[in-house]
């Protein structure tokens, strides 16, 4: 991987990641997005579809409701789909480690997220006397601030993420002990209990929507059974 | 004196949605997107008289900086009837009135609608579209256009709506999109999240019915155990020390 792909990811991961709160909200953030670009930039989007495919599982859990702390998932699929990508989709290992480190990003994002807000709301206190007397340049430079933060916030962490897909992809896998198939079932059964967890808690939330999730479910297994 | 309340011009109202499509950029726990919603309404305010140097103008923006929240997509419907009603030079306990009650509808209408109902919906059609075997660039094209016809919709009708209606936009909120929707798109993100997930594990896996059937329980069981745990386990966290470890052993183990 050359300079000019780890540039374009840091890139790629930067925008998703304002895209989280900050700029758009269009979902370009959404792990089966930004995975699938960041596996294109290194010439296997199939592959990257896969691990944002299942790191949407996890996204599924976490909704951006208001205040609410959750994890960053624009950085963490481009971290997950560089990671599954530089590993190689037919290697043992190669899943369950993308998305240790894409959940480990999301993690950090999801800090890094509370440090950017309490960092705004230190500026809004320092404009709180421009701001109360109707100053647009206060209200513009606040905004802008909090812009140009995030964008340096989703670089940072996008670039952490993507030292450490390198990283742990040449230093684990060669080590790497457990056959293919056992390896790629731990991370499935991971995204399946929490995308499970995930729809079945909203279905719970709505009257007869468990008999809709029975019925979604059946045809799923139909459909399966005759592929 | 009565002032009659110009008509939006184009230009203004395409500035005023640009805007709304960063109204989160200065979010924060103070006054959470309440600046972002003065940032937002700045281009009618200048309609004031006296425009960018009046005193009206300072006063709107004064009022309007402060604490505000609500669901960043319908946070529109208030941007525009609190522009309009600064515009029509409505008393200012009146504006701090509204702005005080539409946070909670336009927040919890808002999640509802769309975190509960629209994005999870849009999540699963794109992984049935991924485990039925689509290109990439369908799986992504899918989603993100789909998902954009509802937002870029839902933020233009609610700026729209808002404006329109002013501070009685509240009527607007109980329309059947807002007290149907959400329950129906619930029930269609459950057909469509039960039949995606088990097709979408075949899709990544490659494995035969058999194997996705035995992930598919021993996931089950996962989700059990996270349910059990009341909310005070997320899944998301549990997954990734357990991973951890996993990746440790496998590499430990002679």
């Amino acid at each position: 991987m050359g300079y000019g792909e780890v540039l374009l990811l840091v890139v790629i991961g930067t925008l998703c990641s304002l895209d989280t709160v900050s700029v758009g909200q269009t979902m370009i953030s959404r792990p089966i997005v930004s995975a699938t670009l960041a596996g294109t930039v290194l010439g296997s989007a199939e592959a990257g579809v896969v691990a944002g495919a299942v790191m949407e599982l996890f996204a599924l859990e976490t909704m951006p409701f208001g205040a609410s702390r959750y994890p960053e998932w624009g950085s963490a699929g481009v971290t997950a789909g560089a990671a599954y990508v530089l590993g190689g989709a037919d290697t043992a290992g190669a899943l369950p480690l993308a998305v240790t480190c894409g959940l480990a990003v999301a993690g950090l994002g999801s800090a890094s997220m509370v440090w950017h807000r309490r960092a705004i709301g230190r500026l809004a206190g320092a404009l709180r006397e421009p701001l109360a007397t109707g100053s647009a340049v206060a209200v513009a430079r606040l905004h802008v601030s909090g812009i140009a933060a995030d964008l340096w916030r989703g670089m940072a962490v996008t670039a952490i993420g993507v030292g450490l897909a390198i990283v742990a992809t040449r230093v684990v896998l060669p080590a790497w002990r457990v056959p293919f198939g056992p390896s790629m079932a731990w991370a499935l059964i991971a995204a399946v209990a929490v995308g499970a967890f995930a729809v079945a808690r909203s279905a719970r939330s709505v009257p007869q929507a468990r008999w809709y999730l029975a019925a979604g479910l059946m045809a799923g297994l139909l459909l399966l059974g005759r592929r | 004196m009565t002032f009659t309340v110009p008509p939006l011009p184009l230009r203004t109202r395409l500035l005023m949605l640009a805007r709304l499509l960063t109204i989160q950029g200065s979010y924060n726990y103070e006054t959470m997107i309440g600046n972002g919603v003065a940032f937002a309404m700045e281009p009618a305010l200048r309609m004031l008289p006296g425009g960018r140097n009046g005193d009206a103008y300072r006063a709107a923006m004064a009022r309007e900086s402060r604490y505000f929240n609500a669901h960043p997509y319908l946070a529109a419907v208030a941007v525009g009837a609190l522009a309009r009603a600064e515009l029509a030079f409505e008393d200012p306990e009146r504006i701090e009135r509204f702005r005080t009650a539409a946070c909670g509808p336009l927040g919890s209408v808002g999640d509802r609608l769309i975190w509960a109902g629209w994005l999870p919906f849009c999540s699963f059609l794109a992984l049935l579209a991924f485990g039925l075997g689509a290109s990439p660039a369908t799986v992504v094209g899918l989603f993100l256009v789909t998902y954009n016809v509802g937002h870029v919709s839902l933020r233009a009708w609610a700026l729209d709506v808002g404006w329109r209606t002013g501070l009685s936009c509240g009527a607007a909120l109980g329309g059947p999109l807002f007290r149907h929707g959400p329950a129906l798109l619930t029930r269609a993100g459950a057909v469509v999240g039960g039949l995606a997930v088990p097709v979408a594990v075949a899709g990544a896996s490659g494995a035969r019915p058999f194997g996705v059937l035995l992930i598919g329980a021993v996931g089950a069981a996962g989700a059990v155990a996270l349910a059990a745990s009341g909310g005070r386990v997320q899944g998301w966290r549990a997954a990734l020390v357990l991973l951890t470890i996993g990746c440790v052993a496998a590499v430990a183990i002679p």
